[in-house]
C-alpha cells in the first residue's frame, strides 16, 4: 500500500480535516518535529507521499537525494523556500501546493498589537496566577502612528484596520511606490522616519537578501521609547540579538514577535523570558479557515496524483532558501 | 491648616505621574490609596479624616450610607461625567459638590477588540505556553467573513463595528430601543435577540447598567449560542448572569469569553472563571489608558483648583436613564 508521512502536525489535527480515508493509502501522522535528518529519513525513507505543513521542514536537495522512494511532496500555500523544487523536480519528485487566506496574518498582527498596548496575555495571567487587579496602565492607539515596514496584501489589510481605529498610516520598503501609499491612504515614507516616527512598527516585507537584518541595532537606537515592534513576517528581517538588547536596555517599550530565527524556537531561548513581549508560536497562518482548506487540498492534490494527474504544481523559479 | 485630600483607588500607583500635582501644593495635603477598602466600616475609617476625595471611575459607590458617615466630606471628584455608584441626591442634601471629567470611549472599544482578537488566536494561551518551552498548542478562529453581533448601538458599539467592517466581518445588532434608522446610519443589520444569539460567531455587550437591564443575558441566551462562538463584555458584569455563562463556558457549549467586567470587582479569588483556559480575563482595564488617566488627573486637579477658588467646574450631570 501506498505510504504518506504527514509532517510537523503540530496540534495533532491533520487527520480530522480531510477525508484521508476516501484516498485508500496508509497515512503515517508526525506532531513532533524532526530537529536531526537521521531521525527524519529513518522515519520517511519508506514514503512516496510526503505533506510538509508550510516551511517547517527544510528539503534541500541533499534530503530529496537520500528519499529515493519519495514521488509526491505536497505542501501549503504556493511559495516555499524551504523546498528546492529545482532538484526535486530533477529527481522525478513532483511538488504541489495549495492556496492560502492572507487575512489570518493580518488579524494576527493586529492580536499581537492590540495584546501589546493593552497588556492583555500579563493582566490575565496575574489575575489566574497572583490573584492580581490592574497591574499596567496600557495606551490607546487612537492618533498614534503605525509603521509598516512593507505593504503588500498584508501590508494593505493592516493598514485599512488601523486607518479605522483613526491611526495614522506610514510605510516604507525598498520598492514601495508613492501611488501604491496613495492608494492605500498611507503616508509614504523614509526608512529613518519610519523608525523615528512610528508608535508601532510592523513588519510586512518577504524575506530576501535585500529585507535580511533591515531592523538591527542601529534602527532599535532611533526607536522611540515608547515605540512597541511587531514581526509577523519572517524572523531574519529582524536582527534577533539586537531585539534582545533593545529590550533589556528598555531602547522600545517591547515586542510582539510570532517568527523566530530558529523554530520551534528552542527550549531556553532568552526570548522566552522577556517580559516586555507577547510571544506566540508562528501561528500567522494557523487558523481553521487556513488549515480546512490546506488539507481539503492537500487530500485533492493526493488524489489527482494517484489517479495520474500532478495539480497545483508548485513555481520552481522561487529559490530554496536555507535560513528559513 | 490645609485642606486633606484624598486619592483614592490608584491601583498601579500612577495617579501622583499623570498630572501636575503642585498646583494644589501649598493648599491640600495629598493622601494616596493603593488598594480597594472592601469593608465598609474599615473604608469609613479610612475616609473620616478627609476634606476632598478623589475617586477613579465607579471603584469605590459613595452611597447615602457612606455619605452620612462622612462629615468632613465638602468635594467629591470622579472620572467621567456620570457615575451610577454616586448617590447624586444623597451628596446634594450635604451639599457636596461633585465633579467629573471628560472620558473616551475610544479605550473601550479597543479593549473589546483586544480580546476578541485573543480570543480567536489563543494569545494569551500560546503566550503562556511559550514561556513553557512549548510550541504551536491551538489553531485559532478566523474573522474574516463571520458575523460580529453587537448587542446595543451606542457610541462604543458603533466604532466596535466600524473596526469589523474593516476586517470584513458582517455585523448585526439589537437593542431593546434599537431601530432600522440607527442601524442603516451604521450599516449593520438589524435582528432579533435570539436570532443574534444564535447565528453570532463573535457576540459583543456594549449596553448601559440601569435597574432594567440588570441581567440582561440569560441562561436561554447562552444556550443558544453555537459551540463555536464567543462571548465578550467589556461593559458592565451585572449585565449578564455571571454564573449562567460559567456553566456554558465549563460545558464547553460555547467556544469561550472575553472578560474586562464581572459582577463584583476585583473578581474573587476562589471565582470558578479564574479556573477556565476557554476564557481571556482582564481585570476592568477598558478605560485604563496612558491617555486617559491624564485627561482624568489632569482635569481632577483643575476641579479641585477650580473648587477652592469657590467656582466649581464640571460639576456631575445626572446619568440618563
Amino acid at each position: 500500500m501506498t505510504k504518506c508521512a504527514i509532517l510537523d502536525d503540530y496540534q495533532g489535527i491533520a487527520r480530522s480535516l480531510a477525508d484521508w480515508e476516501k484516498l485508500n493509502i496508509e497515512t503515517l501522522f508526525f506532531s513532533d518535529h524532526f530537529f536531526d535528518e537521521a531521525s527524519l529519513i529513518d522515519a520517511i525513507k519508506d514514503c512516496e507521499i510526503v505533506v510538509a505543513m508550510r516551511e517547517r521542514t527544510l528539503f534541500d536537495r541533499a534530503l530529496l537525494e537520500k528519499l529515493t522512494n519519495l514521488k509526491l511532496l505536497v505542501t501549503t500555500a504556493r511559495r516555499n523556500p524551504s523546498i528546492d523544487i529545482l532538484a526535486a523536480e530533477s529527481l522525478g519528485i513532483a511538488v504541489c501546493g495549495s492556496d492560502a487566506k492572507t487575512y489570518p496574518t493580518a488579524e494576527l498582527t493586529w492580536a499581537l498589537i492590540l495584546a501589546l498596548v493593552r497588556h492583555v496575555a500579563f493582566e490575565d495571567a496575574q489575575m489566574r496566577l497572583k490573584k492580581n487587579w490592574q497591574m499596567k496602565v496600557g495606551v490607546d492607539i487612537y492618533g498614534k502612528t503605525l509603521g509598516l515596514l512593507g505593504l503588500g496584501t498584508i501590508g494593505v489589510r493592516v493598514a485599512r484596520v488601523a486607518l479605522a481605529f483613526d491611526m495614522k498610516v506610514i510605510a516604507w520598503s525598498n520598492n514601495l511606490t508613492r501611488e501604491r501609499c496613495e492608494e492605500n491612504h498611507v503616508e509614504y515614507v523614509s526608512k529613518d522616519e519610519l523608525i523615528a516616527r512610528s508608535d508601532i512598527l510592523s513588519i510586512h516585507t518577504q524575506l530576501s537578501k535585500r529585507t535580511e537584518g533591515l531592523i538591527g541595532h542601529n534602527e532599535f537606537a532611533k526607536m522611540k521609547p515608547t515605540a512597541y515592534l511587531i514581526n509577523t513576517s519572517r524572523a531574519f528581517i529582524v536582527n534577533e540579538e539586537a531585539l534582545l538588547d533593545a529590550l533589556d536596555r528598555k531602547l522600545i517599550a517591547g515586542a510582539g514577535i510570532d517568527v523566530y530565527e530558529a523554530e520551534p524556537l528552542p527550549f531556553d531561548h532568552p526570548l522566552r523570558s522577556r517580559s516586555n513581549t507577547v510571544l506566540t508560536p508562528h501561528i500567522g497562518y494557523v487558523s481553521e479557515d487556513n488549515y480546512r482548506m490546506w488539507f481539503t487540498q492537500i487530500v485533492e492534490n493526493i488524489d489527482s496524483w494517484l489517479a495520474g494527474k500532478v495539480i497545483r504544481r508548485m513555481d520552481a523559479t522561487i529559490n530554496i532558501d536555507r535560513s528559513l | 491648616m490645609k485642606l486633606r485630600l484624598a486619592i483614592l483607588d490608584d491601583f498601579q500607583g500612577v495617579a501622583l505621574n499623570m498630572a501636575d500635582w503642585l498646583a494644589l501644593k501649598d493648599r491640600v495635603e495629598i493622601t494616596v490609596f493603593h488598594d480597594a477598602e472592601l469593608n465598609f466600616e474599615k473604608l469609613v475609617e479610612r475616609l473620616q479624616p478627609f476634606d476632598l476625595i478623589a475617586t477613579v471611575r465607579e471603584r469605590t459607590p459613595f452611597t447615602r450610607q457612606l455619605i452620612a458617615r462622612l462629615p468632613r466630606l465638602q468635594l467629591l471628584v470622579t472620572t467621567g461625567m456620570f457615575n451610577r455608584s454616586f448617590d447624586l441626591v444623597a451628596l446634594g442634601e450635604r451639599n457636596i459638590t461633585t465633579c467629573g471629567t471628560t472620558s473616551s470611549w475610544v479605550s473601550t472599544s479597543e479593549m473589546t477588540w483586544a480580546l476578541i482578537l485573543a480570543l480567536a488566536r489563543n494569545v494569551h494561551l500560546e503566550n503562556l505556553a511559550m514561556r513553557s518551552g512549548k510550541w504551536q498548542t491551538t489553531v485559532g478562529a478566523g474573522l474574516e467573513g463571520k458575523r460580529l453581533g453587537l448587542i446595543g448601538l451606542g457610541k462604543i458599539a458603533t466604532h466596535v463595528a466600524r473596526i469589523a467592517k474593516a476586517f470584513d466581518m458582517e455585523v448585526v445588532a439589537w437593542s431593546r430601543n434599537l431601530n432600522e434608522a440607527r442601524c442603516k446610519e451604521v450599516g449593520v443589520r438589524l435582528v432579533d435577540k435570539a436570532e443574534l444569539f444564535s447565528s453570532s460567531d463573535f457576540i459583543s455587550l456594549h449596553y448601559v447598567l440601569t435597574e432594567s437591564t440588570r441581567h440582561l443575558i440569560t441562561a436561554r441566551d447562552f444556550e443558544m449560542m453555537k459551540p463555536s462562538a464567543y462571548f465578550v463584555n467589556t461593559s458592565r458584569g451585572q449585565l449578564i448572569d455571571e454564573m449562567a455563562l460559567v456553566d456554558v463556558l465549563q460545558r464547553r457549549s460555547i467556544a469561550g469569553a472575553g472578560l474586562d467586567v464581572y459582577e463584583t470587582e476585583p473578581l474573587s479569588p476562589d471565582h470558578p472563571l479564574l479556573l477556565l483556559n476557554n476564557v481571556v480575563l482582564t481585570p476592568h482595564l477598558g478605560y485604563v489608558t496612558h491617555d486617559q488617566y491624564a485627561t482624568y488627573y489632569t482635569q481632577t486637579v483643575e476641579n479641585i483648583v477650580a473648587f477652592l477658588d469657590c467656582n466649581p467646574i464640571r460639576q456631575l450631570r445626572t446619568p440618563p436613564t
